[in-house]
């Protein structure tokens, strides 16, 4: 048998699992409650997360808590820890997860919904929260999975709903009271506004009756923000502290998830945000910074944010990273100011304006040519672009239209330039109907339909010098869907497909689907009940959760969609969607 | 220029060489001191390193020299305590004109080899020979000595003809069936040629800063 210490020396990259980073708070010496953020991926994708850690902060500033951190350890080092019989602990105490008195899951993505059952196995944790009495840490699972927790809901004694951040206080208070007492901290948790407790909530015959409100934070400007973050040890995916602009979406792209799952609109104003970048520089000392939301050229305070940052961000020679811009929220100023090494990065989502209305993405051909020609005019010399296949309505012509873009933009390239060495990088995903979205009702497209559509694009741009094509794979396209819209009865089929060996489904070298279909046809469940066109009056698995936005609203964008009907974005005027009742709602914003 | 002697305790012992650059660099930055850059296509800030040593060796003889300019070495000490991951401390400093050349004069490493029962080290002593003949070097490029406690030094070549102290520490378990264990090694000595002569990288950076500014 080795020890901790020992197998170090035998794993890849042993600082994964070390701790002691620059910035870890003061642990509290005496506490009454001692919690443990999980999240189910390797550490170099869990430190990228804003969301642990904003509430590890929150969580640690509680008088008599704390909170400490663990990732999915990789499967070299999940192996040694089995065969040594040493338990999974934490990063800050090397504390076994089974001795805390919560854990807090970030679901993140859904093929990490087999991680979660790894990281209990090697904790030594019963699976379902029906099979752990009083002695077992309550495990609750937060992130963005929750749109449509039942999937995995078995195996958690409280979901929260939408934003953690006042919510997890509110558990740590119940935890302090009633400490020992399953029962009566389970009764205590579903009357807290955001808190799914399936063991109670889960009455039989489901209706559209809304049993359960997500949580939102009311004010960002107030919210505590991690502005003095950990900085990871090792070269992380996303190796610099971030702020955060705002939360929800000022567009109203109907296959995007997020949009309507963050909403109401909530921003941070110019001078917070200053004082929070210019403070993570200095505590952090990292060479770049950034800033992130769900669509930043539409911050309505970009302006004014950037004349009173980039003069202090240069003194400090650091970089400041932008993340993927809306095309039509470009302007040249913005391109100056930002790095020019770097490539352009747009997401027009799908290939001809037809299908962009559908989707309601709203950028148009000459927004596309517009931003790249100032792009070229500044130096870039690299585009990527992002779409979608398998569209609701999608022909083949909009996927012609893909390659149409491409065309254009090798086109303008060399009106600019002169030149032909312009690189384009165009990768594809399969569109996957997600909850709480006006597509929710959608069918996704079958197997072949994907091989087909991608055989059709690679065919198409083989035929153009310089461009590069990447699309997403079919089997994991499946299971996303799948899961996506999953209900109760697939948790058996994570179960089993765990204890067939599946983990880390979300990186290639791991992910076999194989594994999957098995699972799912031990247990007589077929794909296409998920993957299938929903009625616009079906229960939902989600029906029971109210998101804010109504779902009024979203059948009535549903419908436009099949028209080609488009939706303005909310910054000039609010639409109607429902979310501003669970608080102010920031449409008519700078 | 600032040299900096720190050692790489507890976990942090398995920190990468590359790793501790982007540390060290971002601590000195947390620290409030501004580093100078390279000249050329892609300026980086200028930071020196004493050369690698596996992954997971304790070590109490790493070095850093940084372009920054301080007043008081005393206030840069005191600064960059608190700016340092867990396990990693300065143990001392100096300021130079002239940027030390610890890499390309480094000759030699001493490593102590600690909690080592007296039976071992005997068991050691007596296959001195025997060991040393095993790596097929001259005799005088590896030297196995008793220590106070009970530890011994060892000292391995470093550079072109460097020998990694696991690699020496798995020969000694497989051929001589010794029970040793990575997490009892600790590096403690650098040891640079300078003007043909052995000397500890200490001393060598005592001369050069005492040459600055006497």
């Amino acid at each position: 048998m080795l020890s901790f210490d020992e197998i170090l020396y035998l794993v890849e990259k042993p600082a994964r699992y070390i701790g002691g980073e620059f910035g870890l708070p003061e642990m509290k010496e005496k506490y009454e409650i001692s919690s443990c953020i999980v999240f189910p991926d390797m550490y170099e994708i869990g430190m990228s997360n804003l969301g642990i850690k904003i509430l590890y902060n929150i969580i640690n500033s509680i008088e008599g808590v704390v909170c400490e951190r663990c990732f999915a350890p990789w499967t070299d080092m999940g192996i040694l820890l089995k065969e040594n019989l040493i338990p999974l602990m934490s990063l800050e105490s090397k504390k076994p997860l089974k001795d805390f008195d919560f854990l807090g899951f970030s679901i993140q993505y859904e093929l990490l919904f087999s991680n979660v059952l790894y990281i209990l196995d090697l904790a030594g944790i019963p699976f379902k929260s029906t099979e752990r009495d009083s002695s077992f840490p309550l495990l609750i699972a937060g992130g963005p999975c929750t749109a449509n927790p039942e999937p995995f809901a078995d195996f958690f004694d409280v979901i929260c709903i939408g934003e953690g951040e006042e919510v997890i206080v509110k558990v740590a208070e119940i935890l302090k009271k009633f400490k020992g007492n399953k029962n009566r901290i389970l009764e205590e948790c579903a009357i807290v506004e955001g808190l799914y407790v399936p063991s109670i909530h889960c009455e039989e015959g489901r209706t559209n009756k809304k049993l359960i409100h997500k949580a939102v934070v009311k004010d960002l400007n107030s919210a505590m923000y991690p502005s003095k973050p950990i900085v990871p040890n090792i070269t992380v995916v996303h190796d610099r502290p971030v702020a955060e602009l705002y939360r929800g979406c000022y567009s109203n792209c109907r296959f995007c998830q997020a949009s309507f799952f963050y909403r109401p609109i909530r921003k941070r104003d110019p001078e917070v945000l200053k004082k929070i970048i210019l403070e993570m520089i200095d505590y952090s000392g990292t060479e770049e910074i950034g800033i992130s939301s769900l669509s930043t050229g539409d911050y309505p305070c970009l302006g004014s944010l950037f004349s009173i940052l980039l003069p202090e961000v240069e003194k400090r020679k650091v970089k400041l990273q932008l993340p993927s811009l809306r095309l039509d929220s470009f302007s040249p100023e913005l391109i100056r100011n930002t790095r020019k090494t770097g490539s352009l990065t747009f997401a027009p989502e799908a290939g001809t304006q037809r299908l962009r209305n559908v989707i309601n993405k709203n950028i148009t051909d000459e927004d596309i040519d517009r931003t790249a020609k100032i792009a070229f005019q500044s130096g870039y010399k690299s585009v990527k672009l992002y779409f979608m296949l398998g569209l609701p309505s999608e022909t083949e012509d909009d996927i012609l239209g893909i390659a149409e873009i491409a065309k254009r933009i090798k086109r303008i390239y060399k009106e600019v330039t002169s030149k032909n060495d312009v690189n384009i990088n165009i990768s594809s995903s399969i569109f996957v109907p997600k909850p709480v979205t006006p597509f929710q009702w959608a069918r996704q497209i079958t197997q072949k339909e994907m091989i087909d559509k991608h055989f059709l694009l690679r065919k198409e741009l083989k035929m153009i010098k310089g461009v590069n094509y990447s699309w997403s794979d079919e089997n994991v396209s499946l299971l996303e869907g799948v899961f996506a819209r999953g209900d109760k009865r697939l948790s058996k089929v994570i179960e089993e497909a765990y204890l067939m060996g599946a983990k880390f489904d979300s990186w290639n070298e791991h992910f076999n689907f194989d594994i999957w279909k098995d699972a799912f046809s031990k247990n007589n469940i077929d794909f296409e009940e998920y993957t299938s066109e929903k009625g616009l009056d079906d229960i939902l698995p989600w029906s029971f959760i109210d998101f804010g936005v109504s779902d009024g609203y979203l059948k009535k964008e549903f419908q436009k969609s099949l028209v080609g009907v488009t939706t303005e974005g909310c910054r000039n005027e609010c639409k109607g969607c429902g979310a501003n009742r669970l608080g102010n709602c920031d449409t008519l914003g700078g | 220029m600032i040299t900096a002697k720190f050692s790489k305790i507890d976990y942090s012992r398995f920190l990468s060489h590359l790793d501790l650059q982007t540390i060290i660099n971002r601590a000195i930055k947390r620290a409030g001191f501004i580093i100078n850059y390279s000249q050329g296509f892609n300026p980086h800030p200028i930071l020196k390193m004493s050369p690698p040593i596996p992954l997971g060796i304790k070590s109490s003889a790493e070095y850093f020299t940084t372009d920054i300019f301080v007043q008081d070495k005393g206030i840069f000490e005191e600064k960059i305590r608190d700016t340092l991951p867990k396990g990693i401390k300065i143990i001392n400093t100096w300021q130079t004109e002239d940027q030390p050349k610890i890499a390309a004069l480094s000759s030699a490493i001493g490593y102590s080899l600690n909690n080592l029962n007296r039976s071992i080290i005997r068991n050691i002593l007596d296959e001195e020979e025997s060991i040393i003949s095993a790596f097929n070097r001259p005799p005088e490029e590896i030297k196995i000595m008793e220590d106070s406690g009970e530890r011994l030094l060892i000292i391995l070549p470093s550079g072109k003809n460097n020998i990694r102290i696991d690699t020496f520490i798995s020969v000694l378990k497989e051929k001589f069936e010794l029970s040793l264990k990575l997490t009892d090694v600790e590096k403690t000595i650098l040891f640079l040629s300078h003007s043909n002569e052995t000397i500890n990288a200490d001393k060598y950076l005592d001369f050069l800063s005492e040459k600055s500014f006497f």
